[in-house]
């Protein structure tokens, strides 16, 4: 087209003929591929014929064209012609693959039904398959389930089995193990779920069973408690006796120092120790105990149990010290088994604490310990109470000292136990006294007061133990003793005191050494012991014996009264052997002398005593007097010139078998002070007769009656071989001696009274020469020699009272 | 004190007790003289004595009455009382036979050193303790027959016949002494009356 364009006008039609056939071959070769260049062909072609348009050359072109048209139209035919044949015999052929595809069809079509008819068979088949692998799985699944619950129930099972065989630990270990792992894959049965919920319950049950079983066996060990308590005392007992035994031979071997040798004994007890416990947890089967503390530590209640046991056990305690028992019959056997009980209750208590961890707490224990203690005084000293008997008493004192040593040596604390001792002890102090204090009473009520007779040396060795006589003989009271006495034993023999004597010393030596003897085992307290053994002795001694003695001194029998002042004298000997004693025996590291305050109270006794001698023999001399039958109004002389009164003679005998009899027995100095007194007293009774106001007159024959008794008296003085006792007569008998002298006023020469007349009082003078006046009436008669006497005696009457105004002393 | 000057008695009567050691001697006597009893035996050392003043026939009669120890070996001491006495009181026991057959003894004793006539009376003591008595009361007045004396049995313990036995013994004696020597007529019992002439003749008599 551009070279159309370039050259459009100049074209002959020629020219323009062949440019139009180019154009069109152009067009037709375009024709050939209708597609992407359509458009350009269109555009070419529109133009193409724009150009011709425009040149108007369109009939040419429709020419060329016409032409062109022709000749394609021949080339087609020409074409059709040539493949002719060739296209029927296709079409025959066609025709016959038509025919084969047909039947091809249809035998397809038979075969696919064929197929289809085989395979819904198949199908239905797989079907089937499919539905029963769908049923296998889902019975393996339950298989598995089942197999699942199946074990957990098998341990639910073996948990109620364990539970049966009381193998509780195991038991609560598969409950947990249950818990933890094995129902949670189950956890959506509900069986499962029961048992989730029942597992709490299952483990309640358990420690219900466990402590069931725990209580069991704190009742059956409260049985066999006493049997370990029983034991274990005995061996402590037996231990003692070994080691006293051991410390006995000791002793006695080389002199080791108290103090040193406890000290062994306690190491080698402590020693020994171990086997002992061990032979006692033996005995006891602790299991039940332990198992229930390990449930329920497992369960985490553990303080729970601890508590629980805490208050059964205090009940148990309680229950146990809080047991009564009686003395009364003298049957300790009550009392043994509650000791048992206490010991086998505490050691148990001591094996459970050791063998524990945070259960048994030793603050609780020792707690315990201390309120059953505390009770265990208060039972003892109440069923003290009635019991009467020392011998019981030692008896129940062996025991408490065996059960503390006992308990000591399980790590207890025994100080207050150590006051139930000193309780114990006190009573026991307190008891023996009063049985000693019954018996010295008793002793004292009933001797005979006479010196007692030993018939042979037994008897004699007896008393020997009571009172040491053969160290007395060497000392100051050889003097008491019997002539045959002291030169060799010889029997019968007599001796000073009487047998009331040396029962009370052998009584009360008893009551020293059986104080002691239950003393013993409780060194610590010996201070107070000491004081208050001595403070009971003081106490014997001076109440009860001094006491019965003096109450005994107040009966109206001379002798018996001579025998206690013996008596008296000899327990105040016997306070040295008493002093001695307790310095035997006392505690040994405890020095100094002891003193008894009842030597010095037997001493002033023994005054008293002679004192109320005294009284009791005055007393008879004034009955004497009594009988004295002067006949005051009789003014003749005596009847007979030697005669003295008749009840002298009575009283003279009397004094004889007394002073030979009773007083004999006293050592000479106290004699001849009681003779002494004696007279004075009966001198002063006489001169009392003539003193008496009663009595108005004296006449000189009753004087002469008087000069004879008195002279009686004063012969019988002097017999009884004591010179002082004469003196006892002075006064009497220089009275006697003026008033019969012609010489009243002699007393008041100085010179002449100091030599004769120096004892006489005035006063008792002057009332005697006043009735020695006589009859002084109007209307008596008076001879010259009467009227004489009586100035004399005026004068002497006016003498003394010038010189006693002058010198009002005397 | 008192004294004779207020004639505190009439007639004094001097009686003695004897018999075995244990039989009660003691014992009556201070039931007598005090009303009093002590269980507990004390042996009499030697001699003792207790005056009681009595109201017989309206007269004040003052008894002596001894207490002799009944052991042997105060013997020599109470022999010396035997002559003295107006009256003796032969004890034994009830319960001890052998103090009952030693009255016989005791009697002899009498026959020796006692006066002449001197007035007995048998006392069976302790007659309260029957389950016992060996002694029986036929016995005792068998043997009071046999010496023509008087029998009572007594029990110083519960105050049976003690008051009877010495009243018994102090009327026979004013009996015997005081009434049958009365010619002389009795002096009024004044101020100053002296008894003695009585008491020296009833003693004289005695003899």
């Amino acid at each position: 087209m551009a070279d159309a364009s370039k050259q459009p006008i100049e074209l002959t039609p020629k020219e323009e003929a062949a440019h139009f056939q180019q154009l069109l071959r152009e067009l037709a070769i375009s024709d050939g591929g209708v597609g992407s260049d359509g458009t350009e062909n269109f555009d070419q072609i529109s133009y193409v014929i724009k150009q011709i348009l425009q040149t108007g050359k369109e009939d040419v072109f429709a020419d060329q064209l016409t032409g062109f048209i022709h000749r394609k139209e021949a080339e087609i035919e020409k074409m059709c012609v040539f493949h002719y044949q060739e296209f029927v015999q296709s079409v025959d052929q066609l025709l016959k693959v038509r025919q084969g595809t047909v039947t091809l069809k249809d035998k397809i079509k038979d075969l696919n039904e064929q197929m289809q008819s085989s395979g819904s068979k198949t199908i239905a088949k797989k079907k089937e398959i499919i539905e029963s692998r769908q049923t296998l799985l889902n019975i393996e699944l339950a298989v598995e389930s089942l197999q699942s619950c199946l074990f957990v129930l098998d341990i639910a099972n073996k948990v109620n089995a364990s539970i049966e065989s009381r193998k509780y630990y195991s038991a609560l270990k598969m409950l947990e193990e249950l818990q933890a792992t094995h129902l949670r894959p189950v956890t959506q049965y509900s069986f499962a779920k029961h048992m989730q919920e029942y597992i709490p319950i299952m483990q309640e049950n358990i420690r219900e069973a466990v402590l069931e079983e725990m209580q069991e066996w704190l009742v059956n060990i409260r049985e066999n408690t006493r049997g370990i308590g029983k034991m274990a005392l005995e061996h402590i007992a037996a231990k003692q006796d070994k080691a006293k035994d051991k410390a006995g031979k000791l002793a006695r071997g080389m002199s080791v120092s108290a103090s040193s040798l406890n000290l062994g004994q306690s190491l080698e007890l402590l020693a020994d120790h171990g086997d002992d416990h061990e032979n006692d947890e033996t005995r006891i089967d602790f299991r039940p105990l332990y198992q229930c503390l390990h449930i329920h530590e497992v369960l985490d209640k553990r303080n729970d149990f601890r508590s629980l046991y805490e208050e059964k056990r205090r009940m148990q305690a309680r229950l146990l010290v809080g047991q009564r028992f009686s003395f009364e019959t003298g049957d300790l056997s009550g009392f043994d088994r509650y000791l048992h009980d206490v010991v086998g209750f505490f050691i148990i208590e001591a094996i459970v604490m050791n063998s524990t961890q945070n259960f048994r707490s030793r603050s609780g224990v020792e707690s315990l310990w201390s309120n059953a203690t505390d009770k265990m005084n208060e039972v003892i000293t109440d069923s003290l109470q009635d019991c009467r008997d020392p011998d019981l008493f030692l008896a129940i004192k062996l025991r408490v000292v065996n059960f503390i040593d006992t308990m000591e040596s399980y790590g207890f604390a025994v100080t207050s136990l150590m006051d139930l001792m000193l309780s114990l002890l006190d009573r026991y102090g307190e008891l023996m006294k009063s049985k000693c204090s019954e018996s010295l009473v008793e002793t004292v009520e009933e001797d005979e007061y006479a010196p007692m007779i030993v018939n042979d040396q037994q008897e004699y060795d007896k008393v020997t133990v009571a009172f040491k006589l053969k160290d007395d003989s060497k000392t100051r009271n050889l003097k008491y003793v019997s002539k045959e006495w002291a030169s060799s034993i010889r029997f019968p023999k007599t001796l000073p005191f009487s047998k009331g004597f040396p029962q009370c010393c052998d009584r009360i030596k008893q009551f020293i050494t059986g104080f002691y003897r239950f003393a013993e085992g409780f060194e610590q307290q010996y201070n107070e012991m000491d004081d208050l053994l001595k403070k009971s002795l003081e106490n014997l001694l001076v109440q009860t014996l001094n006491g019965t003695l003096m109450r005994k001194i107040m009966v109206n029998n001379m002798s018996q009264v001579v025998q206690i002042m013996i008596n008296l004298e000899y327990f105040e000997m016997a306070c040295a052997e008493f002093e001695q004693l307790l310095m035997e025996n006392r505690t040994a590291h405890k020095a100094g002398i002891i003193r008894l305050s009842a030597t010095q109270v037997f001493k002033e006794s023994r005054i008293l005593a002679e004192k109320r001698l005294f009284e009791l023999l005055n007393m008879k001399m004034d009955e004497f007097l009594e009988l004295a039958d002067y006949d005051w109004n009789n003014p003749l002389p005596a009847k007979s010139q030697d005669g003295h009164s008749a009840y002298l003679d009575d009283l003279v005998t009397f004094m004889n078998a007394i002073i030979t009899s009773t007083l004999i027995n006293l050592p000479s100095n106290m004699r001849s002070q009681i003779y002494l007194g004696a007279f004075k007293h009966l001198a002063s009774a006489i001169y009392g007769l003539l003193l008496d106001p009663d009595i108005k007159r004296l006449s000189p024959g009753i004087i002469d009656i008087f000069d004879n008794d008195v002279a009686f008296l004063e012969k019988f003085a002097a017999g009884v071989g004591e010179a002082s006792v004469t003196d006892a007569f002075a006064e009497l008998r220089q009275t006697i001696l003026l008033l019969k002298s012609s010489n009243y006023e002699d007393i008041l020469n100085p010179a002449i009274r100091d030599k004769r007349y120096s004892r006489i009082k005035f006063n008792n003078l002057a009332v005697v020469l006043e009735k020695m006046k006589g009859d002084t009436s109007v209307f008596a008669k008076s001879t010259p020699a009467e009227k004489a006497k009586r100035k004399s005696i005026d004068t002497v009457l006016k003498g003394i009272k010038t010189q006693q105004s002058s010198s009002p002393t005397k | 004190m008192a004294t004779s000057k207020s004639a505190s008695y009439d007639y004094l009567i001097k009686l003695l007790l004897i018999g075995d050691s244990g039989v009660g001697k003691s014992c009556l006597l201070l039931r007598f003289s005090d009303d009093s009893f002590t269980p507990s035996f004390i042996t009499t050392i030697g001699i003792d004595f207790k005056i009681r003043t009595i109201e017989l026939d309206g007269k004040r009669i003052k008894l002596q009455i001894w207490d002799t120890a009944g052991q042997e070996r105060f013997r020599t001491i109470t022999t010396a009382y035997y002559r003295g006495a107006m009256g003796i009181l032969l004890t034994y026991d009830v319960t001890d036979e052998r103090s009952f057959n030693n009255i016989r003894n005791w009697i002899r004793n009498i026959e020796q050193h006692a006066s002449e006539g001197v007035n007995k009376i048998l006392v069976g003591n302790k007659c309260d303790m029957l389950e016992k008595k060996v002694i029986s009361k036929e016995q005792g007045q068998a043997l009071a027959d046999e010496f023509k004396i008087k029998f009572l049995e007594t029990s110083a313990k519960s105050n049976i016949g003690v008051e009877e036995a010495f009243f018994t013994l102090a009327r026979d004696i004013k009996k015997r002494l005081i009434d049958t020597a009365s010619e002389k007529p009795e002096k009024p019992s004044g101020v100053t009356v002296n008894p003695e002439p009585a008491n020296r003749q009833a003693g004289c008599c005695g003899k």
